[in-house]
């Protein structure tokens, strides 16, 4: 939920809780003082009937306002104020009054005197005050809307830009992240910590990169060393038992100098150091491998499919075009149970390679560096993820399905 | 011919050094940039190997010297880079090849042979093996002067076993320099076989003698007996 959401909704709910508060609360206040100005006014009017009565003792009334009768028998009473309904021929219904009544001696006689006076009916009272009160609250609350709504974009919108800033940010990226400054002390402290440890971050992950590359340049020279040492001593004449450890060492060696140049090309990919751009036509390059791998293709006697509906051209770099094609080839092929068929299908979109194979490995550990199939105890692991890593650098997608025992690859532009 | 290889790592230059001077070559050893400037001044070379990484700077920073100095020379750049930006640099400022750390020894001495073929023996570019020849230009193979015909990949196969000749070859070392480095199929270079298989074939039935011997599992051996 948006934060401007979030503060209207509470707005709302405080209004929903104050608003009938404050309509008791003014129902009765008023009520209180309206009786009270009510009484003292009918006091009033009884008074001017007394004076009335004095001057002229002809009997006044005016019901239900005013009844005044006059008594045989003297009857002391105190005066009293009371609420009373009386039916309103007009309105055809019970009024709600405010009577006093008394008992007064004017110039010898007795008189009954009731004055009353019309009160507001309680339900009415509270409508009149509800409706009030209601559109009086949704003017203030439509206006505070409205500026807040204004205000908080205004005062938000560092916030947002630099939240933008923030999600386009990419680790990789040379330059630093540059956000812009707020008056806010708040969104000024979060632009500090932000920038503090993006920064941070990005040198913790540039040294890491070199710490990469340097590690497996380090690694290249004394591999070589071992590499052409054992190379010699392999000239020589062994026992056939030396010659197998021997050579099992040798085989060892290629694999880590193989491993090595692998994780060394991660790393440069990983440090966007290809930044070439040619147009490379798929078609073609897919031709060219599979003539440059056909002895190993014929060697597990598989069969290979090339369907070119039309030219897939995109834009990349060369030599990683090369590298994608190699080791999306090889490894249909290292995984391809033999006497299969290895099948490739180019649009003008996308293309896929599939082959069958007996690996078990899940579609979405593939790509995951040092992931191996269960059919391969020798290979690298790392030639999916190099192709993975190629993909995302040349903008397309990579989506990996199994079906029974076929493995499909298809990448896609985006 | 007359080597000059500037490699800092001891280890490394003794070996390749060895490895030259026991096919009858003259090799000099330089550690770094000084020594290397030193000996460049003051000799001539056929071929000179450089390391890129040197205690005292970048060993392209050499290529200019040795282009001033040393007239006919050929350079082949060695790196633990494999860094596409040395190689295009490197090759700008002329040199003529570049093989990156680890590497098999039969390949730098193919490289260097090419090398010196197409530096020094201008024009002279056929390599005589008893009864094969091997034209470079033409890049064909004759056995008692009549043609052999071979696919791209068993010509390069022939060329590589004569360069190497009494040497024994992995089926590592033949798979990358047949097909590159940068193959993922370490698993299984029984498919070597087939592409030896047929080569044996061609040369044997054009009444060419069969050099190759299979060294047991590890690799194959081209012999002059």
């Amino acid at each position: 939920m948006k934060l401007i959401t979030k503060t209207n909704q509470n707005y709302i709910f405080t209004i929903l809780i104050v608003l009938p508060i404050a309509c008791f609360l003014l129902f009765f206040s008023l009520k209180n003082f309206f009786s009270e100005e009510v009484d003292e006014k009918l006091k009033v009017d009884e008074l001017r009937i007394i004076e009335k009565l004095r001057t002229n003792p002809e009997i006044i009334s005016l019901a239900p306002i005013i009844e005044v009768y006059k008594l045989d028998n003297p009857i002391k009473a105190e005066p009293e104020i009371k609420n009373v309904l009386i039916y309103d021929p007009v309105e055809n219904e019970n009024e709600p009054y405010r009577e006093l009544t008394s008992t007064k001696q004017i110039n010898g006689n007795w008189y009954l005197i009731k004055v009353r006076h019309s009160i507001i009916e309680n339900k009415d009272f509270l409508i009149a005050i509800g409706i009030t009160m209601g559109f009086i609250m949704l003017l203030v609350f439509g206006f505070l809307l409205f500026l807040n709504n204004k205000l908080t974009l205004k005062l938000w919108q560092p916030f947002y830009y630099n939240l933008d800033k923030l999600n386009s940010f990419s680790l990789n990226a040379p330059q630093e992240l540059v956000l812009i400054d707020s008056k806010i002390e708040e969104f000024q402290d979060l632009k500090k910590a932000l920038i503090t440890l993006t920064n941070k971050l990005q040198k913790d992950f540039k040294t890491l990169r070199e710490f990469t590359e340097n590690a497996s340049h380090e690694i290249q020279t004394p591999l070589s060393i071992i590499s052409i040492h054992l190379d010699e001593v392999l000239q020589e004449e062994h026992t056939t038992k030396t010659y197998k450890k021997l050579y099992t060492c040798y085989q060892s060696v290629q694999r880590l100098s193989k491993l090595n140049k692998k994780l060394l090309l991660l790393a440069k990919l990983d440090n966007n150091q290809f930044t070439a751009k040619t147009n490379v036509i798929i078609n073609t390059l897919f031709s060219e491998k599979i003539d440059e791998l056909m002895p190993l293709i014929a060697e597990k006697k598989l069969a290979i499919h090339t369907i070119n509906k039309s030219d897939f051209i995109f834009d990349t770099d060369p030599f990683l075009a090369n590298i994608l094609l190699s080791n999306l080839l090889s490894n249909a092929i290292k995984h391809s149970i033999p006497e299969t068929l290895i099948e490739i299908k180019i649009t003008s979109t996308s293309f896929f390679i599939t082959n069958q194979s007996h690996s078990t490995l899940s579609a979405d550990l593939i790509f995951d560096r040092f992931k191996k199939g269960n059919d391969s105890n020798n290979s690298t692991g790392l030639g999916l993820s190099i192709v993975k890593k190629i993909a995302v650098l040349s903008n397309l997608t990579i989506q990996v399905s199994t079906d029974g025992p076929s493995f499909k690859i298809t990448l896609t532009k985006v | 011919m007359k080597l000059l290889l500037i490699e800092d790592e001891n280890d490394l230059s003794t070996i390749i050094a060895n490895y030259f001077k026991k096919m009858g070559e003259l090799v000099i050893i330089a550690q770094n940039k000084f020594e290397a400037e030193d000996r460049l001044v003051s000799h001539q070379f056929d071929v000179i190997i450089l390391d890129i990484t040197l205690p005292d700077g970048n060993g392209i920073d050499i290529l200019p010297t040795i282009k001033k100095t040393q007239e006919n020379a050929g350079i082949l750049i060695l790196s633990a880079k494999n860094s596409l930006d040395d190689k295009i640099k490197g090759l700008d400022l002329g040199a003529d090849d570049y093989l990156t750390k680890p590497f098999h020894l039969a390949e730098l001495n193919s490289r260097i042979k090419a090398l010196v073929r197409r530096k020094i023996f201008k024009g002279a570019d056929v390599i005589h093996f008893n009864e094969i020849n091997i034209s470079l230009t033409e890049k064909q193979a004759y056995i008692n002067r009549e043609l052999l015909v071979l696919t791209k990949k068993e010509f390069m196969l022939l060329l590589y076993f004569i360069n190497n000749t009494n040497r024994i070859l992995t089926k590592e070392s033949i798979a990358e320099h047949l097909w590159g480095e940068d193959l993922d199929f370490i698993e299984n270079y029984d498919f070597i076989y087939t592409h030896i298989k047929n080569l044996r074939k061609k040369i044997l039935a054009m009444g060419g003698t069969d050099y190759l011997n299979t060294v047991h599992g590890i690799g194959y051996k081209y012999c002059n007996v």
